[in-house]
């Protein structure tokens, strides 16, 4: 018989002080649900305590968001996220746009019982709402992109260990993200954040981090503009120290719209602002919080790279069957990646089947990704911001039987970073804040687009939906945005364009009226033919929208009305 | 003069249960029921807001949270909110059927059809 024997993959494992934090803030929710159950506490003082630990009320049922730091799980973890689906929930969870797992349809009174079963496995619901520091995500590729600089993830995790419960920053204006990205391309939208961190090397080959700030999308969406070029890893603390502060003490408290940091940057200006925050750096003590040699090197212990073979870059097999077989040569080129190691390759599994609905996970679909976890990609998964989960660590020679798996579970469609890989917000269909359905649309669009030569034939275009001005879908930043609205209880759909999330980031500029859900497909296909008609040799849709700008579109899209 | 109480709008009374979270509705007999077929409809918002003060005594013994009033209309017979939050609210998502209240054994009918 054969045991199977499940890798442990290289990434943080708590330690004492981990286990017991954790463990000891599910035995107070407990405490406090019971208290809530019994009548002791009412909702208005239970909500702020609930929130604190990832449980949200949605418009359905309890909805609990679960922490997946920084995008990194092993197979054991998500093989306990499917058992909590199956067991808590109705079968299934949902990836979201920052790298966690939303499950809809909870319990209040298991809700402590589900903390229990994630603090086994290393996991929590804390700081995944409130205004606090959130998880910190980054590249779902760290560690494996063969185009970053260093894995970023040993700094994610000390900003983790430095920001969980902080008590100076525990009760901020508003929520506060953190993104941070190993990799001059940059896939962690470090641009449309609170704090941005982009690594770079200096010309000893030291790392340094480029710090920017004021980035975010919601309703005032902005850019993150750079307030330190180049920042010694060793002053990363003490200088994220000084950018809180500055924001905790003269941030707005008065109105939660102006409270977050951007409107701070935005209304001091960028000069101003960052010279409050060099004037604190400078006089804070820094012994305290300075990043300790040891203790990175400690941290980044946890992430040293598997135990990777030798392995010959050119797999004859592999080139055989691109020749030989169009779907697999889509999938090749659109969900696979290249690896910092030859031999191996990232393979991302699409969790946008056309017609689908993005980001949902079956527990079944779970359970299989971390078993091609186990056998192809030493027990490691991650989850992307695009609402898929990578395996990044794939032996090229054994892409065939993991595509061929991936197939049997709905999770091979070649579309990552096509135009049927959407990113979408739950929506009206679950979010209590939304003003219109999103899934719908995106099932709506993934189907009109479901031939995958058309998507290939389109090329890299990110359409993103919006069911409010929150903007949980990243609409700003989609290179196709939509936003649905309430217009007198009937949904509309505004479209906007020219929006990125990469290192180029932009705001996307709204193209002119809304439509109605019925005609937003038609709108949405309009605008891709009428790129496909101008666009030149080898251009992408944003490069043909940064060359022409709307006009084309428009003219498309309403010179008949 | 306008018949005040022919043309005035129906309700129901709604909430969320504490325990479970889901969606809720006040029947006639004072109880709380899952689906929206067994709301008692209030006839003019000023009969609304009576029994929703009567309802709001659940929320202090922590049987329900957030009660509130919901504009409904008859459609083929079946009460539905007007609004098409509170419809989704009361009959489930729109994108899987099997969420869908119906599904549940809550409600006879159909998804939101907007």
């Amino acid at each position: 018989m054969n045991v199977h024997v499940t890798p442990e993959p290289n990434m943080y494992r708590y330690d004492e002080f981990d286990r017991k934090f954790v463990d000891a803030r599910v035995a107070q929710f407990r405490d406090q649900v019971a208290r809530r159950l019994d009548g002791t506490i009412t909702e208005d003082e239970f909500k702020p305590m609930r929130l604190m630990n990832g449980l949200y009320h949605q418009l359905h049922a309890y909805m609990l968001r679960v922490a997946v730091p920084y995008g990194t799980m092993s197979s054991r973890q998500l093989n306990v996220l499917a058992d909590i689906a199956d067991r808590y929930d109705r079968g299934y969870g949902h990836w979201t746009t920052r790298q966690n797992i939303q499950y809809n349809w909870i319990r209040l009174e298991e809700t402590a019982d589900i903390l229990d079963a994630l603090a086994d496995v290393e996991m929590h619901a804390i700081q995944t709402s409130g205004n606090c520091i959130r998880n910190t995500t980054t590249d779902a590729y760290a560690g494996a992109a063969a185009d970053e600089l260093a894995d970023p993830r040993p700094v994610c995790e000390l900003i983790r260990q430095w920001s969980s419960l902080h008590p100076e920053f525990t009760y901020l204006p508003r929520k506060f993200k953190i993104a941070v990205t190993g990799s001059p391309n940059d896939r962690a939208a470090v641009r449309v954040h609170d704090i941005g961190l982009r690594m770079h090397l200096n010309e000893k080959g030291e790392r340094g981090w480029e710090v920017l700030v004021g980035g975010g999308q919601g309703r005032t969406p902005m850019i993150a503009v750079t307030v330190r070029d180049w920042l010694a890893e060793a002053d990363l603390l003490p200088y994220l120290t000084a950018v809180m502060r500055v924001y905790n003490l003269i941030g707005r408290r008065d109105n939660k719209y102006k409270a977050r940091i951007k409107i701070l940057v935005h209304e001091m200006g960028a000069e101003a602002f960052s010279a409050a925050v060099e004037k604190e750096f400078a006089e804070a003590p820094k012994e305290t919080i300075e990043v300790d040699a040891r203790e990175l090197h400690r941290i980044s212990s946890y992430f040293a790279p598997p135990a990777w073979e030798t392995l010959p870059a050119f797999v004859p097999e592999i080139e055989e069957k691109k020749l030989a077989d169009r779907g697999f040569r889509q999938w090749l080129s659109a969900n696979t990646a290249a690896h910092k190691v030859p031999g191996y390759t990232i393979v991302n599994a699409s969790f946008k089947p056309a017609g689908g609905i993005p980001g949902d996970a079956t527990s079944e679909q779970m359970r299989a990704v971390a078993k091609l976890a186990d056998e192809y990609s030493f027990g490691e998964v991650r989850v992307t911001h695009a609402q898929n989960l990578t395996l990044p660590h794939v032996r090229t020679s054994d892409l065939i039987e993991v595509w061929e798996k991936l197939k049997e579970q709905d999770l091979a469609e070649a579309n990552i970073g096509l135009i049927g890989d959407i990113i979408s917000c739950p929506g009206l269909d679950y979010c209590a804040l939304a003003t219109a359905r999103s899934i719908p649309v995106a099932q709506e669009i993934s189907t009109r687009f479901a031939d995958i030569k058309r998507q290939h034939d389109v090329g890299p275009l990110k359409l993103n939906i919006s069911g409010c001005i929150n903007a949980c879908g990243h609409h700003h930043v989609g290179h196709i945005g939509i936003l649905g609205v309430d217009k007198k209880g009937k949904e509309f759909y505004q479209i906007t364009l020219g929006g990125s999330s990469a290192e180029n980031a932009s705001i996307g500029k709204i193209l002119g009226p809304g439509f109605g859900a019925e005609e937003i497909t038609d709108a949405v296909e309009t605008v891709v033919d009428t790129y496909l008609n101008v666009r030149e040799q080898g251009e992408e849709f944003l490069q043909t929208y940064r060359r022409l700008g709307a006009a084309p579109f428009k003219e498309a899209l309403y010179a008949g009305n | 003069m306008n018949d005040v109480t022919e043309d005035c709008s129906e309700y129901v009374v709604t909430a969320n249960e504490v325990l479970s979270g889901d969606t809720v509705f006040r029947a006639s007999d004072d109880t709380w029921v899952r689906g929206i077929d067994g709301a008692a409809v209030l006839k003019c918002e000023d009969t609304g807001f009576v029994a929703l003060g009567e309802a709001q005594k659940d929320e202090h013994a922590n049987i329900v949270m957030g009660a509130y009033l919901v504009e409904v209309s008859r459609e083929s017979g079946a009460v539905r909110p007007v609004h098409i939050r509170e419809r989704i609210r009361a009959l489930g998502p729109t994108v899987r059927a099997d969420l869908a209240q119906v599904a549940q054994g809550f409600s006879t009918s159909e998804v939101v059809d907007q």
